[in-house]
């Protein structure tokens, strides 16, 4: 399973819709769960190569509450309680437990995908994920449940589901973050949530970084840019829009070397900014790239330590 | 058109910046804060989680919730003040804990309880709670003239709005005391049906979580109902004062696609709650093609190293092409809006704001 979080605008959706598109041409069993994230794209219900989930809390909520009672009869009547919502929606932590519980039943091949009547576990297990901050919530959630329901059937699934979530070769978190100083420091404080409760970050993806266009000049980079440097200084036409994208290119490097350093020991992937607004443009070298970067992301680790 | 801004924060009391997070809604409610300053009023900027630089710039650095007098010499000269404050969303939980709760013991009990840790950590909006109760006191103590709130970034600025209206669900549900008592909820109930119905349900509930969570449960609600009850009151204040003519909201965008079709959803919810946005920032436009596109450029880049001339071709294309998919995003936004709002262009800064210099820089922009 590869979860995928990020700072909301981080392209995250975009990136796991290519991802399990991709996944799935290659003729892996593939599964996308979308959360609903405010912001991405509604995406058309067209035939898919993979199959789609969408995580709402009502259904989500009716699964766990079947599975806990084991009687249908009895889980629909809990479900048309006031109180019962009430409850699940003002109690810390079950809503995101709830949510987290679907996303293994997914995995698990316990449910079917919309439009579907059968179910088959998937090889392979996309999640469009929630914002930085709404990830460590459901991320930690097993814990902060097993806190306040420390025994009883509940207390056994938050337990499973808190083993489940830090088995790194099953459940995999990768981070898509930006170029930008507000979004590197959210996924530092995402590293930090996530280290607290045994979760590791498998992959960092840095997106929309704008790429070295000087790379290939004769006399190198600094040459093209001291020239260019001089004409603006003799007041001659240069070129004011290379100085501008180097001046943003520079600060990004500053911000993706921050990034390169927080995430030793994890794949780190930059993918380059689509200037015209159309990251499903992105190549397919590129998304291939990804993916191989989520799934080998633990081997690596290994080796690294 | 920016006459509009500017008017704003001449005559408003309250002026909330909203939008997603990124767009530079942290600086922009900083600028027009100062110029709101600097145009002579009493100030005060509420900020939820400033770049380092910024909370530098507005001396936020050694404080923790408390005010910091902001000091420039146009400032200062125009007669006005600019008062920085940090929202600290824990300390604001605490210390409305220990104003709201009945006794100094039930105040121990709530703070003490893990309850009380996950609930005010991040949990359930206590984001959007804290603000409105940050805005609350600001408001009540009456010591400024023009309040400039910038929400929180994950924050959607429905929750703000709709923080007081989950406060009453939970209160009228009484889901609460039915955790905290199920035997007098079960009793409460009307026929004999529904005291059926209730005790199963009551025996379902504990059955999945366990006794230990109903016992916990009950502790903290008993103490927590108080607290909740004043916090509601207070959020019904402020959403009362949102909703006053002297209040406006500023929605802050950047220029693509996915951001404008973000603030078009904000704006109607917005509408819709009976709130109509006073202006629209543009934030973070790339700045125009400078004054030597004019020359060929094989011109302009005679005598270049080798590669030059590919390289500056190709970065002009994808500057070009970001230029036109940002005009075409605001495009979008001034044909969804007509001329109800007024929208402000902003060029990036193209740099962190690093003091009151820069804040001047933009304020300015925004006033032009």
């Amino acid at each position: 399973m590869i979860y995928l979080t990020g700072k909301g605008g981080a392209g995250k959706s975009m990136l796991a819709t290519l991802l399990a598109q991709r996944c799935a041409e290659q003729g892996v069993r593939t599964a996308l769960i979308e959360t609903g994230s405010p912001g991405g794209p509604r995406r058309d219900s067209a035939e898919k190569a993979y199959s789609l989930f969408r995580l709402d809390e009502r259904t989500a909520l009716g699964q766990m509450v079947t599975r806990l009672l084991r009687v249908r009869f009895l889980a629909a009547r809990l479900m048309d309680s006031r109180t019962f919502s009430a409850v699940a929606a003002a109690a810390p932590g079950v809503r995101e437990l709830v949510y987290l519980s679907y996303i293994f039943d997914v995995a698990r091949g316990h449910l079917a995908p919309a439009g579907n009547r059968r179910a088959t576990p998937p090889d392979i297990v996309f999640v469009d994920g929630f914002a930085t901050g709404h990830s460590v919530e459901l991320l930690s959630s097993p814990y902060t449940s097993a806190e306040l329901i420390p025994i009883g059937p509940a207390a056994r699934i938050a337990r499973d589901i808190g083993r489940a979530a830090r088995d790194a070769d099953g459940f995999r978190v990768v981070s898509v973050t930006l170029p930008e100083e507000l979004a590197a420091t959210e996924t530092a404080e995402l590293q930090g949530a996530l280290n607290e409760i045994g979760v590791r970050i498998a992959a960092t993806v840095v997106n929309r970084v704008y790429p070295d266009r000087f790379d290939r000049c004769e006399d190198g980079r600094e040459a093209a840019l001291e020239w260019l440097h001089a004409r603006h200084a003799a007041g001659e036409p240069g070129s004011s829009d290379a100085r501008l994208y180097e001046r943003r290119r520079v600060r990004q490097r500053e911000i993706v070397e921050g990034l390169r350093t927080l995430a030793t020991g994890s794949e780190f992937l930059e993918v380059a900014h689509q200037f015209d607004g159309n990251g499903s443009q992105t190549p397919r070298e590129t998304i291939d790239a990804l993916l191989k970067g989520c799934l080998d992301g633990i081997t690596n680790t290994e080796n690294a330590e | 058109m920016s006459a509009i801004l500017e008017a704003v924060l001449k005559s408003s009391r309250l002026v909330v910046f909203v939008g997603e997070g990124g767009v530079g809604k942290t600086s922009t409610a900083a600028a027009s804060a100062l110029a709101a300053a600097t145009g002579g009023r009493c100030v005060a900027a509420l900020t939820i989680d400033p770049a380092p630089r910024l909370g530098d710039a507005l001396g936020l650095d050694s404080l923790d919730g408390t005010a910091g007098r902001v000091h420039d010499t146009e400032l200062d000269a125009g007669g006005g003040e600019l008062w920085a404050l940090k929202l600290d969303t824990q300390g604001t939980f605490d210390a409305a804990v220990e104003s709201l709760a009945p006794s100094p013991e039930a105040a121990r009990i709530v703070l003490g309880s893990p309850i009380y840790r996950a609930v005010s950590g991040s949990l359930g909006g206590s984001d959007s709670y804290m603000a409105l109760q940050r805005i609350h006191e600001l408001t009540d103590a009456d010591l400024y003239d023009l309040i400039v709130v910038d929400t929180p970034p994950a924050l959607h600025a429905d929750e703000l709005l709709s923080a007081p209206l989950r406060l009453d669900a939970l209160m009228e549900t009484r889901a609460t005391s039915v955790l905290a008592d199920p035997a007098v909820a079960v009793a409460r109930a009307g026929s004999a049906l529904a005291r059926t119905t209730a005790g199963v349900l009551v025996g379902i509930l504990q059955r999945i979580a366990g006794k230990g969570m109903r016992v916990e449960l009950a502790r903290f609600i008993t103490s927590f109902e108080e607290v909740i009850d004043g916090l509601r009151k207070r959020a019904r204040t402020v959403d009362t004062l949102l909703r006053q003519r002297d209040c406006a909201f500023v929605q802050v965008v950047r220029p693509t696609a996915t951001s404008v079709s973000g603030a078009l959803e904000l704006r109607d919810s917005l509408s819709a709650r009976g709130i109509e946005t006073a202006a629209i920032v543009v934030n973070r436009m790339t700045p125009a093609p400078g004054a030597d596109r004019a020359v060929s450029r094989s011109e302009r880049l005679q005598g270049a190293p080798g590669g030059v001339e590919d390289a500056v071709e190709s970065i002009e294309q994808d500057l070009d092409a970001l230029r036109s998919s940002e005009r075409a995003a605001v495009a979008l936004l001034r044909q969804a809006i007509g001329d109800d709002i007024a929208i402000l262009e902003i060029e990036s800064l193209e740099h962190d704001v690093a003091g009151v210099d820069d804040l001047s820089v933009i304020a300015r922009k925004l006033m032009e």
